[in-house]
């Protein structure tokens, strides 16, 4: 098939030198172009490099002296490792034939079409060869022996003895063949800043790779401090996980323990070893810059023409510019490329190239513990200007159309509109089909209780004029932080009318967005009627101008009182709702009928409307009238000023947080007081940096009162404030944890409620491997750990005392008060108690030989923290914690909760609490 | 000890069937009276609840009863399956530690918690101070603990669940003669049975006399 010569110049060649770093001499036969030799390669990186190719792909090493194999992708795609043996130098011996080169094997051999090249193995002495490159320029293929290349892939290349070319394979397609250097870079390169890496992002959302192909892969900064980086890498079908990178160009980085000179070098490395699940790196995200193919370059793209002899001598000096060499071993270089890649395309026209397929035999040695793996997703605030609108914001979130069809996923897209108005923009979850848009301005939102779908982070968009506008819109934003922020963004662009009380229009800007919130509480205490039955379930609804806001569960009426009596149901539900429009507002309260508790509930026809405004911010209906329900309801405005004013109050929490925030616990009712945590946790969720030396305070302040035994069994603000954040973290990820193991309750009504062994080690291990890779979490429970650590250091046993800390506030009162509200009471009351059972062993001083498999998951939890802690950097000086982006409506709520209080306690107590002047005088204009 | 060989009929199922719940903060030894009561030891370590329930026959005034006991987590992140228990209990012991005051504070919100679920202005509970082997570490005395039983019309019964154990039989005998006392409600019966489903049982048919 192949008719060249085989003459092997004698003249020094002037191509590349190839590092000769093998302990066995290259043999005296191989030239710099024969690019198929390897040298010193074993079978495993064969199959590694074969892997991916077409079949015909070959190439040749060496494993001793005079031991050498041509390895080779056969027809069916399976690697094969043919023997030679040079048993008497030169000669060679090969399927019982005598050859007096390597060449002339592979030349005899039909199926060796496709060489191989050498490259992107590290040699035995360790060295990383700078043998990757990254596709910066689309490159199209028109000869045959060209391979295409998008912007982001990463490409396995050497060079050839024609300048201006590489040959390699791409490692996102597969495909082997040539390029032009111009359309590559280096991958490992040296940088001052980070950002000048193509796929380097500031603040990314992970669906950036979320819906590309595994091995996708981009770098962004960390958000869990300077010089820490977050490797996003799509490793499964529906997994993208995050490895953390600690470092800076200047002194190098680290990835799980591991050196590396550059970002490049850590790249190179898991472009040929699995950084996870078997999963290579392959693909770039680069987005950032997009070069533009200039006319300049286009000259470079001529080709040599494919024919050999005096004609194509006569021809190039036409074709090339005058710097171009013309050296006649680069001619049959050129030949030969083009007679084997032709072979192939005759031979193999029909076979399709194969992905990169993952090598499971590889692992990357990165302890768990160091991996982080979390499923976060950032608002992609990044302003960026197309034609005529500005888009603020994206992310993928859940939508639906009306209450009862089910949520699916969609990619949202708000944009800024010159002259005022917002759009926001709802596309599948592929981002291919635009479904609706909304009009902002003309649009009113809602925040829903997460009674009303079970499910924190929900909210309702609702147009003000319904016959002109699209269908309404519900949205569900995951995780919770991501709904914290789309709320403030949406909010300040929906329809919210800013008159401040008019005491207020002296002191705050008149009009200005985001001046005010307005929080609602209402109490469903009962509801009497005489179409009651005994033998039936109700539940309370609360709706906001026709917009159902919340929900209670669903109860039995309690039993007969007499005759005289008229049956009552009690609720005794409340609710806070934020975030609520300002203006003249509707609340209706109804009921639902439910045949049995779990059953959809159908209306009975009974609505009571309230009508809130300006002149009547609160009603009360203490007696049963003709409605059939007592209630209170109250909305309350709170202005919203601009960060400085706060300046009194937050230094105040920042030096000494339990002194104004340990009392309004103490004397709010439990629904108020919940909600004031809940602004706490909204505030240590948007600004973490700020809230952890405020929590680590009150943290201290517990600690120095608690005994060793008794360290959190009791209710304190700390536990309140922990808890609310933890649960916040952590609610949406068991719904879908449950979503994902639908098994897990039916499993759990077959079993035996006494053995539910399986159940509890299935749900542990979720929350080893999902809740504490979530850093918000994983930070709290740090610094309670360490303040734990401080309290008892010279009790003996610290670390067992540390380990009841943790099951105290991690257990006891956030994983088990979700597993009894979300799972049906028998099924969840059982669950609880065995992983409380599990926990207070882990807790306890129990060899861990003796513990069960949930018991011991659960002690490596503690065991991971407390490593945490003992490995973490001095905590910063609280002077050193700015407060970076505030969102100011949570502390407006958070004044008004302490001016609520002060009230309560000025009403009941004669005892004085001790505020700053600037400080009451905050309250006061938050109470008016 | 008089009646020592005496047992509990063989048919029980006439037997006056008793829901109660041990409330309380948390910490304040609900479970240890609970325990003491049932098994007759103390337990003095602590290990926080979830929900135990306990089942037995046992004589009080002669006559032979089935006391179904639910203890209860004291944390406030439990409020919400506080609640369920208040529906579906008959009788309740409310508990406070003597040795920490905001726990005889949160005692308080509790009782007017039961009566709200309960709707109704007076109901079966008895108000428990417990820990009173305690004495350095009091702190709230048994002067106050009167007083605000008589406020909250309530009976009081001081305990301690500790070796030797101080009245935790008696409270637990005291509570059956107050729900005894309330007027028979059948609805209240018939509508707690129902809608608490039985998840677990842990019956123990020892013997429990009081003469």
């Amino acid at each position: 098939m192949h008719s060249s010569e085989n003459t092997t110049p004698n003249s020094s060649t002037e191509g590349p030198l190839f590092l000769k770093t093998h302990t066995n001499p290259t043999p005296p036969d191989i030239s710099p172009n024969d690019v198929w030799y390897h040298g010193e390669l074993n079978e495993h990186d064969a199959n590694h490099l074969l892997q991916g190719t077409s079949p015909g792909a070959f190439l040749v090493r060496q494993t001793g002296q005079t031991r050498f194999y041509l390895s080779i992708l056969d027809q069916d795609g399976y690697p094969k490792h043919l023997p030679i043996r040079q048993l008497t130098p030169p000669h060679y011996f090969f399927e019982g034939k005598r050859f007096e080169t390597l060449r002339d094997i592979v030349d005899a051999y039909q199926l060796a079409v496709i060489p191989v090249r050498k490259g992107g193995i590290m040699p035995i002495n360790g060295e990383i060869q700078e043998t990757k490159y990254l596709c910066v320029r689309r490159f199209e293929q028109r000869e045959i022996d060209e391979m295409n290349s998008e912007i982001g892939d990463i490409l396995s290349v050497c060079e050839t003895d024609e300048t201006g070319w590489m040959l390699g394979r791409n490692e996102t397609s597969g495909s082997v063949g040539i390029i032009l250097r111009s359309h590559l870079e280096p991958l490992i390169t040296e940088v001052a800043d980070l950002s000048d890496l193509p796929y380097f992002y500031d603040t990314v959302s992970t669906d950036m790779v979320q819906y590309s192909p595994i091995g996708t892969f981009l770098l962004r900064r960390s958000s869990k401090g300077t010089d820490t980086y977050a490797l996003l890498v799509k490793t499964q079908f529906d997994l993208v996980e995050k490895f953390l990178i600690v470092g800076c160009p200047s002194r190098g980085f680290s990835l799980a323990g591991r050196p590396f000179p550059t970002i490049g070098h850590v790249l190179t490395r898991y472009c040929d070893r699995a950084i996870s699940g078997g999963v290579r790196l392959t693909h770039a995200v680069c987005v950032k810059h997009q070069r533009k193919s200039s006319s300049r370059r286009s000259t470079a793209e001529v080709r040599w023409p494919p024919f050999i002899g005096n004609e194509t001598a006569s021809m190039s000096s036409s074709q090339y510019d005058d710097g171009l060499r013309e050296q006649k071993p680069r001619r049959m270089f050129r030949g030969t490329s083009i007679d084997t890649a032709l072979a192939s395309s005759s031979s193999f026209l029909t076979s399709s190239t194969a992905m990169p397929s993952p090598s499971t035999t590889v692992s990357t040695g990165i302890p768990e513990h160091l991996i982080d793996r979390f499923h976060d997703e950032d608002v992609n605030n990044h302003p960026e200007t197309s034609s005529s609108t500005t888009t603020v914001a994206a992310t993928v979130a859940l939508r639906k159309s009306r209450e009862e069809k089910q949520w699916k996923e969609c990619w949202l897209t708000l944009s800024d509109i010159p002259g005022g108005s917002s759009q926001l923009s709802v596309f599948d979850s592929m981002g291919s089909k635009l479904r609706q848009q909304v009009d902002l301005s003309t649009c009113t939102l809602f925040w829903l209780d997460e009674s009303v779908f079970c499910a924190d982070g929900c909210l309702f968009l609702s147009p003000s004029f319904p016959q002109q506008q699209p269908p309404t819109l519900y949205l569900c934003f995951r995780p919770y932080t991501a709904f914290l922020k789309w709320i403030r963004i949406l909010r300040s662009r929906t329809i919210y009318q800013d008159v401040p009380p008019p005491m207020l229009q002296g002191t705050i800007s008149v009009g200005e967005p985001n001046s005010q919130v307005s929080i609602l509480s209402i109490e469903i205490d009962k509801f009497r009627s005489e179409l009651l039955k005994s033998d039936m379930f109700y539940s309370a609804q609360v709706s906001l101008n026709g917009v159902k806001i919340g929900v209670s569960n669903a109860f039995a009426p309690a039993g007969n009182k007499g005759p005289n009596e008229m049956p009552v149901v009690v609720i005794d539900s409340k609710f806070v709702i934020p975030c609520i429009p300002t203006c003249s507002t509707n609340i209706q309260l109804s009921m639902n009928s439910h045949s049995s508790i779990g059953k959809r509930g159908r209306p009975c026809g009974v609505t009571v409307t309230i009508c809130l405004n300006e002149n009547n911010e609160s009603i009360c209906q203490s007696q049963a009238d003709s409605t059939g329900f007592v209630f209170r309801a109250q909305r309350n405005r709170c202005p919203v000023l601009p960060l400085d004013r706060y300046k009194p109050l937050l230094d105040m929490i920042r030096e000494c947080p339990s002194s104004i925030l340990s009392w309004p616990s103490q004397v709010l009712p439990s629904h108020l007081k919940q909600f004031m945590y809940t602004c706490i946790s909204h505030l240590y969720a948007l600004n973490p940096q700020f809230m952890s030396q405020v929590i680590r305070r009150i943290i201290n302040d517990i600690l120095v009162t608690s005994t060793a035994e008794d360290v959190f069994r009791k209710d304190s603000l700390a536990t309140g404030i922990i808890t609310q954040c933890l649960r916040h973290l952590f609610k949406t990820p068991f719904d879908e944890f449950l979503l994902e193991n639908a098994q897990f309750s039916q499993s759990l009504k077959q079993q035996n409620l006494d053995s539910g062994g399986g159940a509890v080690e299935l749900l542990v291990n979720f929350v080893d491997q999902r809740l504490l890779t979530i850093p918000l979490a994983t930070r709290l429970l740090t610094i309670a750990a360490e303040c734990a650590g401080c309290r008892f250091g010279d009790e003996q046993h610290e670390q067992h005392l540390i380990k009841r800390t943790l099951s105290a506030l991690l257990i006891l009162r956030v994983l088990n008060p979700i597993i009894f509200s979300t799972l049906n009471t028998g099924i969840g009351s059982q669950i609880a108690k065995l992983v409380q059972i599990s926990a207070n062993s882990a807790a306890s001083q129990t060899p861990t030989d003796s513990l069960t498999p949930a018991a011991s998951t659960i002690r490596r939890m503690f065991d991971r923290i407390i490593f945490l802690v003992n490995q973490q950097q001095p905590a910063e000086s609280p002077e050193d914690s700015e407060i970076g982006e505030v969102h100011t409506e949570w502390i407006s709520c958070l004044t008004y909760m302490i001016g609520h209080s002060l009230t309560i306690r000025s009403a009941t107590s004669s005892e004085d609490v001790h505020l700053p002047l600037p400080v009451l005088e905050l309250i006061r204009l938050h109470h008016l | 000890m008089s009646n020592g060989g005496k047992r509990p009929p063989e048919d029980d199922s006439k037997l006056p069937y008793y829901k109660l719940v041990v409330i309380g903060d948390g910490g304040v030894g609900k479970s240890s009276l609970t325990i003491q009561f049932f098994q007759k030891q103390f337990v003095d370590y602590y290990d926080p609840t979830i929900e135990d329930q306990y089942i037995q026959h046992c004589e009080i005034d002669g006559n032979w009863v089935i006391m179904d006991v639910l203890d209860t987590a004291g944390q406030e992140e439990f409020s919400a399956m506080r609640e369920q228990y208040i529906r579906g209990g008959r009788g309740f012991l409310l508990v406070f530690s003597v040795t920490e005051r905001k726990s005889f504070e949160e005692a308080h919100k509790l009782y007017n918690q039961v009566l709200r679920v309960k709707d109704r202005s007076e109901y079966p509970v008895l108000l428990v101070a417990n820990k009173v082997d305690l004495i350095n570490q009091r702190v709230v005395s048994e002067q106050e603990g009167r007083e605000l039983a008589a406020q909250l019309k309530l009976m009081y019964i001081e305990t301690s669940a500790k070796e030797p154990p101080v009245n935790v039989d008696a409270a637990f005998h005291e509570l059956v003669r107050i729900v005894r006392s309330f007027p028979s409600d059948e609805g209240d019966h018939e509508a707690s049975m129902a809608s608490v489903p039985r998840t677990k049982k842990r019956k123990d048919k020892g013997k429990c006399l009081i003469s």
